[in-house]
């Protein structure tokens, strides 16, 4: 620690003389030693996009930025042969008028490469494989795995990943089916369905029982060998009995959906499936018209016969309409807002006319629940309106069509929070990010504090929150569960209709967000 | 005892033969068409054309497959192997790729050789900066080969991106002749634009051409043969000024303005920036390196109104007026011709010219009132065709005012065009034939010679309203036909390994016509031709030319 610290006060010592706003030492995480030639941007947090500033490390491995106008930034690394990386995760570095910051220890982790070759079980070299990293998930509610990456082996069989940062990983590993549509017959005279199943390294045929690979920074995984693990496929064949215009099959299994076209003459075959339980459904568009429970647990499933249901109720469409609370407001739905509606795990996606209105399209009377309206920038849903009532959309009632249209009421977000953290750090070291938590358990908004421990939220929207302060957080840790373990260590918050608030808050360490996950 | 078992040997004889009369054989073996090696291991299809099922056999040690008990029926052929194209060609009596092969009952097509073309592998790296340079981990790479439509030259593309270390491998390139540019990655620190050393300028990392060049003018293709393994590709991104394009854009739905390098008036689409339009309309897009430009709106189906051509030199470009208005489509149409349909069975077919894969089609219905409109198209260029549901018409002529249209193309890039006459005639025809091969003692072979042959027909002038090409497969007795072909003059070839917007190059048709075979069709007349192969060399010579 004594060493660091007189290493980066020597680093720096050569720009003492230098009016540095922003100055520090790079060095290597893994070996503390200075790296030099390291490419420093440092890069505006703006709505537009401003000019970056680029400083290059010096021989002690120190960096300089002399002229910074005042403003929030994050300062982000490249150098060949070390992962990219922004200081502290992404520490927010407020720059304010007249005044420079603490010298920044930014530290560089080695970059390390996991490769090896895809191959067929006699040892072929195979082009085109996928190759599958995963973590295991830490989650409370899902035990499973977390896809980091994945990329296709080249015509070699070769696959590198060169991005990962120092952790376990599982392999996985598989490659498209092929020759789905149509049986093709081989020299028995039988359907070919070989086709290859995910296995995991180094030749586990489950995800539980992979062998981990583990990264060091700047230590090279090379060489290792992944075997496609082959497997006899099943097809679905047979005939529709009236199918309507325009109809499919859907193919609903436990591990995906897959669907087929039906022929002219209503026959229809669907190979390359895995074995199982599959739910048929005959649809004409949304539409089901038909359904049928087949078994491939053990084998192939020919002369299946789906008749159309002819009395299936028609499909319809339900207008969504966007007004202002405020009278006279001017508001028109950007492109990036979004609707979705549920019905059971089924998701439609409101489209959006070229003239900027909303409609859900070929939805069948049912009840839905309205999942996610993200309207963005200023404004938030304040109100939502089913043929004119209410709703908070968990439940909406459209068994018997369209009830009148869906009109949803947004107002501009007019809260604002400022804060600043309280512990014993007097500058960050690694990103700390802050959660606005409504009442559904959803991130409404979320923010960096900077390196002093400050932060503020602009355009909040008025509600009930909880808030939080986590280190290295990952969204894809996130859950209720959790929330609810760090409820003690969270603050509630309410504000009001343009309502600015001061609050202090203890950031969580990302021990005792582990310890929670747990 | 015995009696039943010789019946039974009988029958088994008799069902044996009668299989042999009704089902179709074919075999032959896979080699490598530039060593000649046998290819083990590749898998052969059949896929029916309009059957239920297919055949697949994989090829032995010696590169040899054989079907038995095919039914009787059409099928196309396929081939896979793993560092081989999957199209098929063929030696002395082969199989044109892609093409159909007719089976019917008890024939056998025995020994043929499916030639398995090696792909050629294309390495390389890029760099950034003095000296020897950095490596530019996750750069991407566009591998651009020249095509033409029939409104010019256009590039193909297929984009790869580099390692950790800033190298890359082609994928599955056939062989061919490419160009290879590289630009900085899609994320990551080196996207940003940074201000120079002094504080004043912009500098970015600029996408560069092999070899070095700052714009495709200077770029060199690269020839790539088949099983070639060409390494060494260098590229290198330098920090170089860059600069804003400022201005305001006008039209309803414009969410961003997008500016795309061109040469001359063609696109260079891997060459792009962009930037939001601002709720007051006015946009403001960075990191802009020198060149010429096309500017336009962007709405959420994407362009919208007319694209406009401008040259970035040394300084920001400023107040630039974008229109985001809608082009639309105004045509008057008038049916001609006996028995000619009712003018509300009519359409016109609009078709993008970027280039075949990437065409797009807009369907303009025609009023009971001979009006054809549409309030909002796209702004690109166009070919023009017309459609009835009872088939047979074609677009005779197409005017703007009292001139004839001057173009093949309907260029609507800058803005609406004006209110088009249009004619369209009823009375399409058929053109039939079959090729003529240089060496007639081949003419005997069950299938078609030569590698990937299709006949090809051209209009002997083009004019707005006539494709600039059709082409029909060859049958295994190298026989084809043209269909709804619009009345006039044409030439007929037959080609192997040419890709089809070749055939949209009128200065490649000029260079190429005097071996094709003229035709005249009349009003709804049958013509039967036979096709010349256009040589190799011919049409190599004439590549080499329009390059």
């Amino acid at each position: 620690m004594r060493t660091a610290a007189w290493f980066l006060l020597a680093a720096t010592a050569g720009w003492a003389q230098a009016d540095c706003v922003v100055r520090g030492v790079v060095t290597d995480q893994s070996t503390g030693k200075p790296v030099t030639n390291v490419k420093l941007f440092l890069v505006r947090q703006s709505s537009r996009e401003i000019p970056s500033l680029l400083q290059r490390s010096g021989e002690q491995g120190g960096f300089c930025f002399e002229t910074v106008d005042p403003g929030d930034y994050l300062l982000e690394t490249q150098r060949a042969a070390y992962l990219d990386g922004t200081y502290g995760g992404g520490v927010v570095l407020a720059v304010r008028a007249g005044s420079e910051l603490e010298p920044l220890s930014v530290k560089l982790v080695r970059r390390a490469i996991l490769s090896g070759t895809v191959v067929e079980g006699d040892g072929e070299p195979f082009a085109r494989a996928e190759v599958h990293v995963y973590r295991r998930l830490r989650s409370r509610e899902d035990s499973g795995q977390d896809e980091v990456e994945s990329q296709e082996t080249d015509d070699r069989g070769v696959f590198r990943f060169g991005d990962l940062p120092p952790g376990t990983y599982y392999l996985g590993v598989t490659a498209k089916a092929r020759d789905f549509n149509m049986p093709l017959l081989d020299a028995g005279g039988k359907p070919r369905q070989e086709g290859y199943t995910e296995s995991f390294y180094s030749a586990a045929a489950r995800f539980e029982d992979a062998k981990p690979v583990v990264l060091q920074a700047g230590k090279d995984v090379t060489g290792l060998l992944l075997t496609l693990r082959k497997t006899q496929f099943r097809h679905i064949a047979g005939k529709v009995v009236g199918a309507p215009e325009g109809a499919y099959l859907r193919l609903q299994h436990p591990d995906g959906t897959t669907s087929s076209g039906i022929r002219a003459d209503g026959s229809f075959y669907r190979g390359g499936l895995e074995p199982g339980q599959y739910t048929v459904e005959l649809r004409a568009g949304n539409l089901l018209r038909g359904k049928k429970e087949v078994d491939l647990s053990s084998g192939d499933a020919d002369g299946v016969t789906i008749t159309a249901d002819q009395t299936a109720a028609a499909d319809f469409t339900l207008p969504v309409q966007f007004r202002a609370e405020k009278a006279g407001e001017p508001y028109r739905p950007s492109s990036n807002t979004f609707l979705v509606l549920l019905k059971g795990n089924e998701a439609r996606l409101a489209q959006m006319s070229a003239d900027g209105t909303f409609q859900f399209t070929n939805l069948t009377p049912d009840l839905y629940r309205l999942e996610r309206v993200w309207v963005g920038g200023d404004f938030y849903v304040k109100r939502i309106l089913l043929g004119g009532e209410s709703t908070d959309g968990r439940t909406l009632d459209l068994r018997n069509g369209n009830p009148g249209g869906m009109q949803i009421v947004v107002a501009r977000k007019s809260a604002a929070l400022t804060g600043r953290l309280v512990g014993d750090t007097p500058v960050l070291s690694q990103a700390v990010t802050i959660l606005l938590i409504d009442d559904l358990g959803r991130i409404g908004e979320s923010t960096h504090a900077d390196q002093n421990g400050q932060f503020r939220m602009e355009h909040v929207a008025p509600g009930k929150y909880r808030l939080f302060a986590l280190e290295q957080f990952e969204s894809s840790n996130w859950d209720s569960d959790l929330a609810d373990a760090l409820q003690a260590k969270s603050l509630a918050v309410e504000l009001g209709d343009g309502e600015m608030k001061k609050v202090e808050l203890a950031p969580i360490t990302a021990q005792e967000a582990a310890r929670a996950v747990k | 005892m015995a009696r039943g078992h010789s019946v039974r040997t009988v029958l088994l004889i008799f069902a044996t033969v009668l299989t042999g009369w009704t089902q179709a054989q074919f075999s032959g073996r896979v080699t490598n068409s530039i060593t000649g090696l046998p290819v083990a291991k590749a898998t052969v299809r059949l896929a029916p054309v309009a059957g239920r099922a297919g055949y697949v056999r994989t090829s032995g040690a010696a590169g040899e497959f054989r079907f038995e008990g095919i039914s009787p029926g059409d099928y196309r052929l396929g081939m896979e192997r793993r560092g081989f194209s999957p199209v098929v060609h063929s030696a002395g009596k082969g199989v044109p790729g892609g093409s159909v092969i007719h089976l019917t009952a008890g024939q056998n097509l025995a020994d043929l050789d499916l030639l398995a073309t090696p792909l050629p592998i294309v390495t390389g790296t890029v760099t950034e900066g003095p000296g020897e340079g950095e490596p530019v981990p996750r750069a991407i790479i566009e591998i651009l080969a020249q095509r033409w439509s029939i409104a010019g030259r256009w590039y193909e593309e297929i984009d790869t991106a580099a390692n950790d270390q800033g190298q890359f491998r082609a994928p599955e390139l056939e062989p061919g002749r490419y160009y290879f540019y590289a630009r900085r990655p899609d994320e990551g620190p080196l996207t940003e634009v940074v201000k120079d050393a002094s504080g004043k300028g912009e500098v970015c990392l600029a996408g560069v051409y092999y070899p070095n060049a700052p714009s495709i003018e200077g770029a060199s293709a690269v020839e790539v043969r088949a099983g070639q393994e060409v390494t060494g590709i260098g590229l290198r991104l330098a920090w170089s000024p860059c600069f804003h394009a400022r201005g305001r854009t006008t039209g309803p739905d414009v969410e961003e303005v997008q500016m795309i390098r061109r040469r001359q008036d063609t696109p260079l689409p891997w060459e792009s920036r962009e930037a939001d339009r601002a709720t007051d309309g006015t946009f403001d897009i960075p990191g802009v390196v020198a060149g010429d430009y096309l500017v336009s709106a962007i709405g959420h189906r994407g362009p919208k109104g007319p694209a406009q051509e401008v040259t970035v030199e040394s300084r920001d470009l400023e107040g630039l007026a974008v229109s985001g208005e809608n082009v639309s489509f105004n045509a008057r149409v008038q049916v001609e011709g006996d028995g000619a349909p009712p003018l509300s069975s009519v359409y016109l077919l609009l078709e993008t010219v970027t280039g075949p894969g990437n065409a797009r089609f807009t369907t303009v219905p025609v009023q009971p009132d001979g009006t054809a409109r549409l309030g909002r198209i796209t702004p690109a260029r166009y070919t023009l065709a017309a459609g009835s549901s009872q088939g047979g018409v074609y677009v005779k002529s197409v005017k703007a005012g009292p001139e004839e249209w001057p173009s093949p193309v309907l260029d609507f890039r800058g803005g609406s065009p004006p209110e088009l006459e249009i004619v369209v005639g009823l009375g399409t025809g058929q053109v039939q034939g079959t090729v003529q091969w240089p060496d007639p003692s081949e003419g005997a072979v069950p299938v078609a010679a030569g590698d990937a042959m299709r006949a090809v027909l051209v209009p002997q002038e083009s004019r707005a309203g006539i494709r600039g090409a059709w082409f029909a497969e060859l049958d295994q007795n190298g026989a084809f036909t043209f269909s709804e072909i619009p009345p006039g003059k044409y030439f007929v070839f037959a080609a192997a390994n040419l890709e089809e917007a070749l055939w949209m190059n009128r200065e490649f048709i000029g260079l190429v016509q005097g071996s094709g075979a003229p035709v005249d069709l009349p009003e709804k007349g049958n013509v039967q031709v036979e096709a010349p192969v256009l040589p190799a060399a011919v049409a190599q010579r004439a590549m080499e030319s329009i390059r």
